[in-house]
């Protein structure tokens, strides 16, 4: 029974610590200049996010495109020179972009004190 | 495996409400000859192909496949989002509110939930890579009708950008069947102990522009150099390139 109740008290403790973290992680982000949430406020940061994001679909789209000219021909010198140019520009620019705007995917870094990757909106929200 | 990667392959913009075009652009999303099906089906197909440039082919483009999947549900969820029971009604989405309210749904545009039949795999190359081209065109025929049915300059765009990724599919699907077929014409030849015809075989692997490479490939029951023919014509129609179209295609 002792053991019950000291169980419970750590789950009470642990919900506690919880509410905590969740209002330490609102205070980050409310302070967080580089999360999505703050970056989105006024029209000039949207179109300079998108405009960034737009940069990053036309080198991306150019990779697709170069990936498949490549599966069906793998001795292409010139496309594979034309393909590994178009990923150290796309590099450059996600790494911009995740430094600036949060994550895009599992394994980027988190530059804020806050889990951004929850907090910016999906793709077919914005 | 895979990664998701919290961005759209290509913009989305919708300029107005409109549930009626949300309706009918669904048959791309759970449609025979949508996304979803292009996608499991060049997934699924890719296990059983003979060599790893097939197997990269099928599973590059069926990943592609995926992120087109997200292209139309966006397109779905922003021109019916809004949307009031009025709208609906008018549109003939009182059925699709019914069963599933705003939520996106694997049906075709009449509301025929997915057909898990049309996900053909035979373990044939020919017969998958043949299917697989037919499916791209199917794809754009559809895109086509889709715009012919639109005004709408935003949806009309990313329409027009989805059509064109199936020409280039049907393109990339092409060369692999090709280069299936005179791998097989190649073997063939080999098996015979024919030296003369043999390296002539050999030469046309390696060099997938040589037309005409053996005309005795029964593999397809067709010959190669009709088949060769045959894929180069309709592309033509479709308006593919060979090369890559990295700068032409890519317009907001």
């Amino acid at each position: 029974m002792a053991t019950i109740n000291k169980n419970k008290n750590i789950k009470t403790a642990n919900t506690k610590a919880a509410t905590a973290n969740t209002q330490t992680a609102k205070a980050n982000v409310q302070s967080a200049t580089t999360a999505t949430k703050t970056a989105t406020k006024t029209a000039a940061a949207i179109s300079a996010q998108m405009s960034l994001m737009d940069q990053i679909q036309q080198v991306e789209f150019t990779i697709y495109e170069l990936i498949l000219y490549l599966d069906t021909h793998p001795e292409d010198t010139f496309a594979i020179e034309q393909y590994n140019m178009s990923v150290n520009e796309h590099n450059a620019l996600r790494a911009q972009y995740v430094k600036q705007y949060g994550p895009l995917m599992q394994g980027d870094p988190v530059n804020a004190n806050t889990w951004t990757w929850g907090l910016s909106d999906f793709p077919w929200d914005y | 495996m895979w990664i998701y990667e919290k961005k759209l392959e290509y913009p989305v913009r919708v300029d107005k409400r409109n549930p009626e075009l949300a309706k009918i652009i669904m048959t791309q999303y759970g449609g025979p000859d949508g996304e979803l099906a292009a996608s499991l089906r060049y997934l699924n197909q890719r296990y059983t192909m003979p060599d790893n440039k097939t197997k990269a082919l099928l599973t590059d483009i069926g990943t592609e496949e995926l992120a087109h999947l997200e292209i139309v549900a966006t397109l779905i969820y922003k021109l019916s989002k809004n949307a009031d029971l009025e709208e609906l009604r008018a549109a003939n989405l009182i059925g699709h509110y019914t069963e599933h309210g705003k939520a996106l749904y694997y049906a075709d545009a009449v509301g025929i939930p997915f057909p898990i039949e049309c996900l053909t795999a035979k373990d044939d190359p020919i017969a998958d890579l043949q299917d697989d081209m037919a499916a791209e065109q199917r794809a754009r025929a559809t895109y086509n009708h889709l715009m012919n049915l639109t005004d709408d300059k935003g949806v009309y765009d990313t329409l027009a950008f989805l059509r064109q990724r199936e020409i280039n599919h049907f393109q990339r699907f092409g060369e692999a069947l090709q280069q299936v077929q005179e791998s097989y014409a190649c073997k063939k030849v080999i098996v015979q102990g024919a030296s003369i015809t043999s390296n002539v075989a050999v030469a046309g692997t390696t060099t997938p522009n040589v037309q005409g490479v053996s005309t005795s490939s029964n593999v397809a029951g067709t010959s190669t150099a009709a088949n060769v023919q045959g894929t180069s014509t309709a592309s033509n129609i479709a308006g593919a390139s060979k090369t890559p179209n990295v700068s032409g295609t890519y317009k907001k």
